[in-house]
């Protein structure tokens, strides 16, 4: 069986939920029988801030009809397991993957727009057409992890070699960056560079 | 380094001196409007960077209830490796004093200002620019000021947001050391030109003088060999004072230097010019001495006849004289005869005028009659006589032919006198010639009284004899002089070929040194045009990597259900870069959309909240992880401010959060999202209650991780 490149399957959402949560430091849990009436079609997942419920809809009408009773069985698990003082239990999220379409994107916003109880996370078929779709979606949940190298700004100079390797020998111009930096002169030392008289 | 305190005292709202602490991961200011939260946030923003760009030059930090007139904070912060460190900043309104406490050393002043610009942005360590940009690092990326929240995407332009970022990530140390190699490079070539001058034109140049001195050498080869087999200055030198005595040869040792060769020359050619002349003398006096044999003339003879001719002559001359001056006395005589017959004539002619004048028949005298006719016409003839001037009487030629004969026997008087002088003359020159060439003779050493035309021979055989002699010596010491002269150039050429291949040799070494400094100078000039949109590219590539994270924040915080996709686009435009910022429809295509006029007033906050985050976490802060947001909650719907809180709560990662709210409502929900969660972890809240003139009112809360959190899933 090809997997499809218009939607992805309902059993694929959540195996990319699951994998995604997982990777993130999320503790994951599949067909937890405490959930009645998502068990069998999303997951559970908590980690230090927060418990996530995540269920899937083979279609809008399906997601409409039956989301607030995957919501009442998340707050139901979390009133079950932990105490009202607990900040967990105000950091619930539920997040409902449809394979279909939603009719317009007014129904999607109505529901993550009661922000009661916990809050909402809506996405349906044509928003999640790959696996980085449900990455998208899932990234408020995850940490805010920095592109690799933005914590470690370089010295603008440091960079110019990189930056002017098409119109200059990187080694000349670190010779030239270094020179300037320590107030040498210059032209000497890129003309001791190639060894020249 | 994070922020661990500050004390406050007399700036803005803080009246008297407060200190609060703030070593915490995550910091809650929470209090209504006016009672100091934003003072304290801009103390810190002050501590740092020395003063608060948003009020420009309104006003002073000094609070008006402040007791001495004196704004101080200080601000403490940990450091990785040197501890704790402490910025105090003063103001008495018109002067600023800073004071670093830093590893048991403290700074003052423009010392203690570029230590801390050091320390917060190590990557523009020392730079001019530093202070600046700190500020704007601080304004733009730390702390999220209400009132310049949108100020980077509505009121900058494209020009100006680049310029920013290019100053914060320090972009203007390219500038600086584009202009410092430029500056180099204009050195070096005048060094290099410098150099081409004064050491190669002038090689250049005496290799141009040897090689025409070469051209107009000789060559050697010849030279030497004549040197070989001719005179040696020895030979000649013994030979010629042999001939000429060594006083004429003038010198006492043999020319070994072309200087005595050219002297020995000149005295060879001086006594051949010596025995020349005396040649011609001796062939002169041969001339001469005939006329020291006897005369054929006899003077004396000839001398007798003369004067007796002469003598005659002057008789005749005198016999002449006497008959002229006879002939003269006749003639006054007969002259004197003649005027007075002329006298008369003129008395009779005036008489007769008058007789015409009063003439009648008859006599007024007498009175006789006449014939009035014939005695008119009478006295006309008397008249007309006198008229005439009398008889003028004809040259006399007796006198004439006198005076002739004169004349000439005066000229043969003066004839002979003149062959009578013309040869006493001659004879007083040949007495005196014989004179002179007997003195002269003598002189020479011919001995007159014997045979002079014979000894004048001899010698003139000896003088002939010794001028060949000396002539050729004279032609054996010029070839000499040219052999040595041929040796000299030979030996000059080796020189001259010896320094040319030096010069050479120096010359290659000199041009190959001046290409070399050319080409480093052409390197130079590679990555200064290369510098020239470094900077630019720099800056972009800086851009470039906020925008994933601006997406990231964006969309965490979903302001709108359209506008999904943000954009922020590093431009260059005519050597200026660009920055564009906007939003998309990721449903519509990519065109970008100016965030202003499509999103609503609380998205657009979301939009400039999530881009300053962005920046927070992408622009060179690394040094103060702080992020201070100043009520970055207001006006924003429960969707975005929930998804901003998420953002924050996963901010603390990377950054230590300092946030305030006027909401009380929202003080429960920053507290329960932003509680710690990890071992370590510190959240304190401070609650601003009141405000009075001595400052704020608050409360403090001190939250610490727990570690026993309820868990919906068990371990």
């Amino acid at each position: 069986m090809q997997p499809s490149d218009a939607t992805l399957t309902t059993s694929i959402l959540v195996a990319l939920a699951s994998e995604l949560l997982a990777a993130n430091g999320y503790r994951v849990v599949r067909d937890l029988t405490d959930l009645a009436h998502s068990a069998d079609r999303g997951l559970l997942a908590e980690d230090e801030f927060s418990v996530v419920s995540v269920v899937t809809f083979e279609t809008w009408q399906q997601l409409e009809n039956e989301w607030l009773e995957t919501q009442a069985d998340l707050v139901e698990l979390l009133a079950r397991r932990l105490s009202r003082a607990a900040p967990k239990a105000w950091d619930g999220y539920l997040v409902l993957l449809c394979a279909g379409s939603a009719p317009n994107s007014q129904a999607v916003s109505a529901i993550e727009r009661d922000t009661t109880r916990v809050r909402k996370i809506v996405a349906t078929g044509e928003m999640l057409r790959t696996s980085a779709d449900v990455a998208r979606v899932l990234d408020l949940l995850l940490p805010l992890n920095l592109p690799n190298g933005i914590t470690m700004l370089e010295d603008v100079l440091d960079s110019l070699p990189e930056v002017m390797k098409s119109t200059a020998d990187p080694d000349a111009v670190r010779v030239v960056v270094d020179a300037f930096r320590s107030m040498e002169p210059p032209l000497e030392r890129l003309h001791s560079l190639r060894g020249e008289q | 380094m994070r922020i661990k305190s500050v004390t406050v005292e007399g700036f803005r709202a803080f009246g008297r001196s407060a200190t609060i602490d703030l070593d915490a991961d995550i910091i809650i200011l929470q209090g209504p409007n006016g009672v100091g939260k934003t003072s304290l946030l801009d103390a810190l923003l002050w501590a740092l960077a020395g003063r608060i760009s948003r009020f420009r030059d309104r006003g002073s930090p000094v609070s008006i209830y402040a007791r001495e007139g004196i704004a101080r904070v200080e601000l403490t912060f940990s450091h990785a490796d040197r501890g704790d460190i402490a910025v105090v900043r003063a103001s008495d309104g018109s002067a600023t004093s800073i004071r670093l406490k830093i590893e048991n050393q403290e700074l003052e002043g423009a010392a203690a200002q570029q230590e801390l610009c050091n320390l917060l942005l190590p990557h523009l360590r020392d730079r001019n620019e530093s202070l600046h940009t700190l500020e704007n690092v601080l304004t733009r990326g730390v702390y999220l000021q209400q009132d310049l929240v949108r100020q980077f995407i509505e009121v900058d332009t494209e020009v100006e947001r680049f310029a920013l970022i290019s100053e914060v990530i320090g972009a203007g140390v390219v500038l600086e050391l584009q202009q410092a190699l430029e500056k180099s490079r204009n050195q070096w070539l005048r060094s290099t030109s410098a150099f081409r001058k004064e050491e190669i034109e002038p090689l250049r140049g005496r290799i141009a003088q040897i090689d025409e001195q070469l051209a107009r050498l000789t060559d050697s080869g010849e030279g030497v060999e004549v040197a070989a087999g001719g005179p040696s200055a020895a030979n000649l030198f013994h030979r010629a004072v042999s001939l000429m005595g060594q006083g004429r040869v003038g010198s006492d040792e043999p020319p070994t230097t072309p200087g005595r060769l050219d002297r020995f020359l000149k005295s060879l050619t001086t006594e051949r010019s010596r025995i020349e002349r005396e040649i011609g003398i001796v062939a002169g006096m041969s001339e001469q001495i005939r006329s020291l044999e006897p005369d054929a003339r006899d003077y004396a003879a000839d001398l007798a006849r003369l004067e007796l001719e002469e003598s005659n002559i002057a008789t005749e001359l005198k016999n002449a004289d006497e008959s002229l001056k006879n002939e003269v006395a006749r003639l006054e005589q007969q002259r004197e005869r003649l005027v007075a017959e002329r006298d008369k004539v003129k008395r009779l002619a005036a008489l007769a005028r008058l007789a015409l004048d009063d003439l009648g028949d008859h006599c007024p005298v007498c009175g006789q009659t006449h014939d009035r006719e014939h005695t008119v016409r009478h006295l006309r003839e008397l008249i007309s006589s006198a008229s005439d001037g009398g008889t003028v009487s004809a040259p006399d030629e007796q006198l004439s032919a006198l005076n002739a004969r004169r004349s000439a026997v005066q000229q043969r008087l003066e004839g002979v006198r003149l062959q009578r002088r013309s040869l006493e003359d001659d004879r007083r020159e040949r007495d005196a010639q014989r004179s002179v060439l007997v003195v002269r003779l003598t002189d020479m050493g011919i001995d007159t009284g014997h045979d002079i035309a014979a000894q004048l021979q001899a010698r003139r055989t000896e003088a002939e004899a010794s001028l060949r002699a000396v002539t050729n010596l004279l032609a054996e010491g010029e070839q000499l002089s040219l052999n040595i002269v041929r040796l000299g150039e030979g030996k000059r050429r080796e020189e001259l070929m010896a320094e040319r291949a030096d010069l050479v040799s120096r010359l290659e070494h000199a041009s190959a040194k001046a290409e070399s400094q050319d080409r480093t100078h052409a390197e130079a000039g590679k990555i200064i045009d290369g510098l020239r949109n470094a900077s630019l590219l720099v800056t972009r590539r800086q851009i470039e990597q906020i925008a994933p994270l601006f997406q990231r924040i964006y969309s965490r915080i979903d302001p709108h259900p359209t506008f999904r996709t943000t954009q922020i686009i590093a431009d260059m435009e005519r050597g200026k870069g660009h920055l564009l910022v906007g939003i998309a429809d990721p449903d519509a295509g990519s065109q970008q959309y100016d965030a202003g006029p499509v999103l609503s007033s609380s998205q657009l906050n979301s939009y400039a909240v999530s881009l300053f985050l962005a920046m927070n976490l992408a622009l060179p802060a690394p040094a103060l992880g702080v992020t201070v947001l100043d009520d970055p909650l207001q006006s924003l719907d429960s969707i975005n401010l929930l998804g901003l809180v998420d953002v924050l709560r996963r901010f603390r990662a990377h950054r230590q959060i300092i946030v305030s709210t006027h909401e009380e409502r929202l003080m429960g929900l920053l507290q329960r999202k932003l509680r710690p969660v990890r071992q370590g972890e510190r959240m304190i809240s401070i609650a601003f209650e009141d405000w009075s003139r001595d400052g704020p009112a608050f409360r403090e809360k001190r939250t610490e991780y727990v570690g026993s959190d309820e868990k919906v899933l068990a371990a």
